[in-house]
């Protein structure tokens, strides 16, 4: 494509216009988060014929944190199927916070998979007997997906442990309505740990494309996702990846995007990108402050917002005119 | 991002742009170019210098064509680089504005 030096060059000054912008807090409520060096930005893009453009800090590691969700939802999806997996939990936006503790009234099931009651609940139905094989079949996928090894960061994951006072209370909660069984210790160490996985910015891409590209690894060309579930991720993700900042993303980036309190952000262009970014800081939301800018000006830069005035609806329809 | 005037002939207004019309260079010019459509009912965009444009570049010459066109007037591109061509071509917008790469044709065109 001979637009590609071009790309490296966009991304390039993307990075170098953000990387000073010094506003947000790094995340503190899980303490080992609050070790993260507030200065680390990273950008990396991966197409579906398996490129990829990088900038700044895209090979330091960091948890994925809650960019698991829409992973442990897709193999919710593949492992129970659409009408099983939708009785534990929603598809509505909540616009609530990511640690919100509200429950669909008359179902009780969490609003949808992308904050923590939501994820719970799935993690509940992708955990296995014994325990740490459901967090490894969690991680292989994601490794077939990233193209090479991941590891769980023990500290990451003791200090989510310790901490987590509110996710153990959502699950409870859901328990008394029985939108997830009694197991509640083994669904809680199955969500920590899908959250303590460490990535960077290389991964996350290659993740995200995996995505874009109908679930099939773009350079290794395994088949990690099924596609026919792909499209209901990204649905979701498009809806309520960004928690209480939803709509305002969709707005103004217009991508299925899932944000993760370390202070990363995937985002995905169906059938043709993935974006990832990194940087601690983060909004009051909980969302990556020079992600979401860097996010917004990739989306304004390529026309990449769904409804871009560029972007024709159906390929099908154009060969019935 | 550049942006200069000239007065034709015939009452035509040729618009030059100079370097990349990205996000940043798109901001550059939008007053000017939203200007330019108020005022002018026979507009020629010259590209020739124009050594990149992105997706918000596409909308800083869709939305004056449009203004010209509403007003009862036109505006042609002319003479992109091969690199611009291509994304007029494959984003559609060379259907919703001519594309020149002859000066007479693109004169004639506005008259």
């Amino acid at each position: 494509m001979s637009t590609f030096p071009e790309i490296e060059q966009i991304v390039q000054r993307i990075y170098e216009k953000y990387r000073r912008v010094d506003d947000g807090d790094v995340a503190t409520y899980i303490p080992e988060l609050a070790k993260a060096n507030a200065d680390h930005f990273g950008i990396c893009l991966a197409t579906v014929d398996g490129r990829v453009v990088h900038a700044g800090d895209w090979e330091h590691e960091f948890t994925i944190q809650s960019m698991c969700k829409p992973f442990a939802f897709q193999m919710a999806m593949e492992e129970f199927g659409r009408d099983e997996t939708l009785k534990h939990v929603g598809v509505e936006p909540s616009g609530d916070a990511f640690n919100s503790i509200e429950l669909e009234p008359g179902t009780m099931r969490p609003f949808n998979p992308m904050i923590n009651a939501g994820a719970i609940a799935i993690s509940s139905l992708i955990k296995k007997k014994p325990v740490e094989s459901g967090i490894q079949a969690f991680v292989e996928r994601l490794e077939m997906a990233a193209g090479r090894k991941l590891r769980i960061d023990e500290a990451v994951l003791a200090s989510e442990a310790a901490t987590g006072n509110r996710n153990r209370a959502i699950a409870y909660l859901m328990l008394n309505f029985g939108i997830i069984d009694g197991q509640v210790d083994h669904t809680l160490h199955q969500y920590f740990s899908q959250c303590s996985v460490l990535v960077n910015c290389h991964d996350l891409a290659m993740m995200a494309a995996t995505m874009a590209n109908m679930g099939s690894n773009p350079v290794t060309g395994e088949m990690v996702f099924d596609f026919r579930y792909v499209k209901d991720v990204l649905t979701v993700m498009f809806t309520c990846g960004l928690y209480d900042h939803a709509g305002e993303w969709a707005l103004r980036v217009g991508l299925p995007a899932k944000s993760g309190v370390a202070g990363g952000i995937i985002a995905i262009v169906n059938r043709q990108l993935g974006i990832a970014v990194y940087s601690p800081k983060l909004d009051a939301k909980g969302n990556s402050v020079r992600g979401i800018l860097a996010c917004k000006e990739l989306a304004s830069e390529l026309g990449l917002h769904a409804f871009e005035f560029t972007n024709i609806g159906s390929n099908l329809m154009q060969s019935l005119f | 991002m550049a942006i200069t005037t000239e007065v034709m002939t015939g009452g035509i207004t040729r618009v030059i742009l100079d370097g990349r019309l990205d996000v940043d260079g798109a901001a550059a010019v939008d007053v000017q170019m939203t200007e330019i459509a108020g005022m002018h009912k026979a507009v020629l965009v010259d590209l020739q210098n124009v050594s990149y444009l992105g997706s918000t570049g596409l909308r800083s010459l869709v939305a004056p064509a449009r203004t010209i066109k509403s007003r009862g007037g036109k505006m042609v591109l002319f003479a992109p680089s091969e690199m611009v061509e291509k994304v007029l071509k494959v984003s559609g917008v060379d259907t919703l504005i001519p594309v020149h790469f002859e000066l007479q044709g693109a004169l004639a065109a506005l008259r």
